[in-house]
């Protein structure tokens, strides 16, 4: 069973109890949520990079510079 | 000011930590802290660090709130930078614990502060913290810092503060000291 680690700060003593079974299950639903924050994080700086460099593309077409667009 | 230690965490093979009986004789409270898990996978399968999860009085149903901006490696390794905020009805969670992606990953450095934690307004903290992982010798140096604030939508007095991983447990060496802050 999964262990936590809890402090009383009323008299400075720490003790080790085993995880409730609704703690553990808390814990899984916090591991998917965290990945699923991670996985739309990254979804959105690829769709963030692809634009960029998709409008760079056309900047670059109207006849801008390197340095026109990175100043922008 | 004054400042009063309260307590020390030092968990090790565990995967959550929580101070408990906290008094409300001070006017705000601060966390130093640096953690470190033992979980050899990574985070969305492209992090070698994973979310601490932050709860108070272990609630589970009044709405949290974290708002935090990141910057994630060098310009040599290739920066990823950004904000995120979000709310949740389980925990202010920030990316705060370096996994054993390698034995040379770093332990995190943070810092919370608490003010007006036992007031009867909805609560606040700021949460910052740096590491870095992996270092040179496996890929990196790729350094990380979390600059943030998160809240609880909740007006009581708070007790008890929990830290929490997803994933594996934290290793010796994790601590978590908290202080009482008086303002006379």
């Amino acid at each position: 069973m999964p262990m936590k680690t809890i402090v009383d700060c009323s008299t400075g003593i720490q003790t080790n109890v085993e995880m409730t079974a609704e703690e553990i299950a808390d814990r899984e639903a916090a591991a998917e949520r965290a990945q699923a924050q991670q996985a739309e994080e990254e979804a959105a700086a690829e769709k963030r990079a692809a634009d960029k460099a998709s409008g760079d593309a056309k900047l670059k077409e109207l006849g801008l510079t390197d340095d026109e667009i990175a100043a922008r | 000011m004054a400042v009063t230690k309260l307590a020390t965490l030092t968990p090790s093979g565990v995967s959550s930590a929580s101070f408990s009986g906290i008094s409300g004789s001070y006017d705000d409270l601060k966390i130093l802290g640096s953690a470190h898990s033992d979980w050899t996978g990574s985070w969305g399968n492209t992090k070698p660090y994973q979310v601490m999860n932050i709860q108070f009085n272990s609630d589970t149903s009044s709405v949290y709130f974290v708002s935090y901006g990141y910057a994630d490696g060098t310009t040599t390794t290739g920066v990823a930078d950004g904000w995120t905020a979000y709310t949740s009805s389980q925990e202010i969670a920030v990316p705060l614990a370096p996994n054993a992606y390698s034995s040379q990953d770093d332990f995190s450095a943070m810092e919370m502060y608490i003010p007006a934690y036992s007031g009867s307004r909805q609560k606040k903290c700021r949460v910052q913290g740096s590491f870095v992982t992996p270092y040179a010798s496996v890929g990196g140096p790729n350094p990380v810092a979390i600059m943030g604030n998160g809240g609880w939508d909740n007006t009581s007095a708070i007790t008890s503060i929990s830290f929490a991983l997803n994933y594996g447990d934290f290793v010796s060496g994790t601590s978590f000291t908290l202080y009482g802050i008086s303002n006379s």
